[in-house]
């Protein structure tokens, strides 16, 4: 029996759950968090609901050691955005911080025990090679790569290669759009760097309405599924954080705008069966107007609400499984006319198939020497 | 540099100082960057340390005085703390 | 799956590989089996078709992941303590971890934090061996409220030469088999306690930190270390120390102001525990 989803979603929402909890199955939950990166925000929602104390000890004991590790990534977030606004503050650059960091930014309430490992932002695009260049003379650098990565990144791709912190190893995703150009679905960038809000840090992110539809368009436009269950619960709380009627009516119309309305009713419909959420008279209104076609109302079913399912032995199952290779297979096929496509999958399988054949680590230097305790 | 000996520093606010009882030095805790620095002291320490609290601004002369250090060294020091942000010139 | 408990954390290991088994069972088999929840989920398992018949490799995975490269199969027993190893250092942040060992007597530790070829194990192992309780040859787990160190139910991990010295100096030691050729050459791990012993210890405070260096040319030479020296070497050895922010700082500020430092030079083992008991011991109240 699979640990079921919708159960731990609950327990994000309802953390007055765990007090029931056995160690037995808090062990299981805390395998499953800990791998989707929700640990320390169980930590953050228990304490908010005044629950946490009654906790068991085991429960405890692992919960309270994620959320010090989350708040000395916030701690870094905040030095190392600091430090990249005033660095492209001096060459007249405004930089947007998105996601992971914009969130911790802005103190939204799903920054409290939130994981990210790198830094995005979003430049405007006449701005690019002035912001990279000056980074790279200020100790920032960028790894060497393939020549297919190369020319992926600097044709087709929506960002530049990730820029590495010499002395501290940040990695910097630098964006001047939030969808690959490739796709011809890049949206008028315009409609999001407009709402660009002012935080207390002096920083600048995205307003909540463009926040959610970037993380809707990140999630839903995507072939990766791995991080869905806390992707989702960012949303889940964004919304419940920042919307009113207002909000509604603007994202709607912001999807509409961007074109991304499929993306939109696959979010609203995956918030409905994990989080019991009551999708509003407006946001319904404009689902109702996209009309889904049959593989599309499919496609929803079969692959996108399963793939949110963590990627861990304890909550994966056959049909979740399926449900992620679909959404790895649509991610790629939206975003890429079709010779790029079968170019880029063909490259990508040859990896896959030698990896599988000769061992992963054989062509990977990345991965740190043993330890040597 | 362009800081003259007469120059004031202070700890960034968000920085912890401690004396360390030998009188070896001072470490300070960098709430910015979240790193620990220290200020060593060139002075022996079978002396008894002369200083009994942690000091609130920093000068060249105050390093050269009660820490032992050249000038040259007390400025390097200083501009190196500067830089990584843990001192600001008082105004 | 087998279960590992280390005392302070509980581990269920999926591995097929005899060796490891065997190296568990000797290692650990004493502790009773306990209806205890799982901290960590690790594995050891083959890297690839090919590899595993031709110089066979295996990965050390926790849960989904695996922090190391992929070691020859000869190596796996060592893998699988360091694997364990930095389950701890990556997940446990409610405490300082200081790398060092950790011997204590009369309820007093003291911290040995070294590099490797310091001969740190091998005078873990001595010392662990003969009248001390190895709290850890690895990792010091601080509690940064009571400055108090506790226990892990772990061996000593001994390279090279010294796997024939503690075999000298304590011939019933209980050994688990050579890893050949490792990165750091051979490597045994050797039990230092048995489980009921184990059992009766309990946090205790630390009273000196003493970096070792063995030196061949070298009788007992002791230092003493300054503050801020100390300070430094404690803070770099730490584990988590970053992760733990302010905490951390003022856990090894507090843990110096209480404790005598030294750097000693020796070459023989006797000599050190001689000068950890009268000298050090004796003087902390």
């Amino acid at each position: 029996m699979k640990l079921s989803t919708r159960k731990l979603f609950d327990l994000l929402m309802q953390p007055q759950m765990g007090v029931n909890l056995t160690d037995k199955q808090w062990q299981d939950c805390i395998f499953v968090l800990r791998e989707s990166k929700l640990l320390a925000a169980l930590y953050h929602s228990a304490n908010k609901n005044g629950c946490y104390e009654q906790y068991s000890t085991f429960a405890k004991k692992h919960l309270v050691s994620a959320s010090i590790y989350a708040n000395r990534q916030a701690d870094q977030i905040r030095y190392e955005s600091a430090e990249l606004r005033d660095l492209l503050e001096h060459i007249n650059v405004t930089v947007i911080f998105l996601k992971g960091a914009a969130y911790t930014l802005r103190n939204s309430l799903n920054s409290h025990g939130r994981i990210c490992s790198d830094l995005d932002v979003l430049v405007n695009k006449s701005d690019l090679s002035k912001a990279e260049a000056h980074l790279k003379v200020n100790r920032w650098r960028s790894e060497p790569l393939s020549d297919y990565d190369e020319k992926y990144y600097r044709e087709w791709a929506h960002e530049i290669p990730p820029l590495i912190q010499i002395n501290r190893a940040t990695v910097v995703d630098m964006h001047h759009n939030i969808y690959p150009p490739i796709s011809g679905r890049s949206p008028l960038i315009s409609e999001f760097i407009s709402s660009k809000e002012k935080t207390q840090s002096g920083c600048f992110v995205l307003d909540p309405v463009a926040t959610v539809m970037h993380s809707i368009i990140h999630m839903f436009a995507n072939e990766d599924s791995s991080s869905w269950m806390r992707d989702l619960y960012d949303i889940y709380l964004l919304i419940e954080e920042y919307s009113d009627d207002k909000f509604w009516k603007q994202l709607s119309l912001l999807a509409k705008k961007t074109d991304f309305g499929f993306e939109f009713v696959c979010c609203m419909r995956v918030l409905e069966h994990y989080t019991g959420f009551d999708v509003p008279q407006s946001a319904d209104d404009y689902c109702q107007q996209i009309a889904l076609s049959n593989i599309q109302e499919w496609f929803i079913r079969n692959a996108v609400i399963p793939a949110v399912v963590p990627e861990h032995e304890l909550t994966l199952g056959r049909q979740q499984a399926w449900g992620k290779r679909w959404v790895y297979f649509r991610g790629h096929w939206i975003k890429m006319p079709f010779t790029v496509l079968i170019k880029h999958f063909v490259v990508k399988s040859f990896l896959s198939i030698r990896d599988k054949i000769m061992g992963k680590h054989h062509f990977d230097p990345q991965l740190p020497k043993n330890p040597n305790w | 540099m362009k800081d003259s000996p007469t120059s004031r520093y202070a700890f960034n606010p968000n920085s912890e100082v401690r004396l360390l009882s030998d009188g070896s030095g001072l470490a300070i805790y960098d709430g910015y960057s979240c790193d620990t620095h220290f200020i060593h002291s060139k002075k022996d320490q079978s002396a008894l340390p002369a200083l009994s609290t942690v000091p609130q601004e920093i000068t060249p002369t105050f390093l050269v005085e009660e820490f032992g250090m050249s000038k040259l060294a007390a400025q390097h020091t200083i501009d190196l703390l500067i830089k990584q942000k843990v001192l600001g010139e008082i105004s | 799956m087998i279960d590992v408990n280390i005392g302070q954390y509980h581990f269920s290991v999926e591995s097929k590989i005899e060796a490891v088994n065997n190296a568990i069972d000797i290692i650990y088999g004493d502790v009773p089996a306990q209806d205890l929840p799982y901290d960590f989920k690790v594995r050891l398992v083959f890297e690839s078709l090919v590899r595993r018949f031709i110089k066979p490799q295996i990965s050390f995975y926790s849960d989904q992941h695996s922090p190391f490269k992929p070691l020859p199969v000869s190596q796996a027993p060592a893998l699988l303590e360091w694997g364990m190893n930095w389950c701890v250092a990556a997940h446990e942040y409610s405490k300082l971890i200081i790398h060092s060992a950790v011997l204590v007597k009369d309820g007093k530790a003291i911290l040995f934090p070294a590099l490797p070829g310091s001969g740190k194990s091998t005078l873990t192992a001595y010392l662990g061996l003969s009248s001390w309780s190895t709290y850890s040859d690895e990792m010091a787990m601080i509690d940064p409220v009571t400055l108090e160190v506790s226990p892990l139910y772990r061996p000593v991990c001994l390279k090279n030469d010294s796997i024939s010295l503690v075999k000298k100096w304590h011939p019933n030691a209980i050994f688990a088999p050579v890893c050949k050729d490792t990165q750091k050459g051979d490597v045994a791990h050797v039990k230092v306690m048995d489980w009921q012993n184990y059992t009766q210890l309990s946090p205790v405070p630390i009273v000196a930190v003493v970096f070792p260096k063995y030196d061949a040319q070298s009788d007992l030479t002791i230092f003493q270390l300054s503050d801020l020296e100390a300070f430094n070497v404690l803070s770099k050895n730490a584990f988590n120390y970053n992760v733990l922010g302010r905490n951390g700082f003022d856990t090894v500020d507090n843990i110096i102001r209480r404790t005598k430092n030294f750097e000693i030079r020796f070459n023989d083992v006797r000599e050190v525990d001689a000068f950890l008991t009268e000298d050090i011991l004796s003087a902390s109240l």
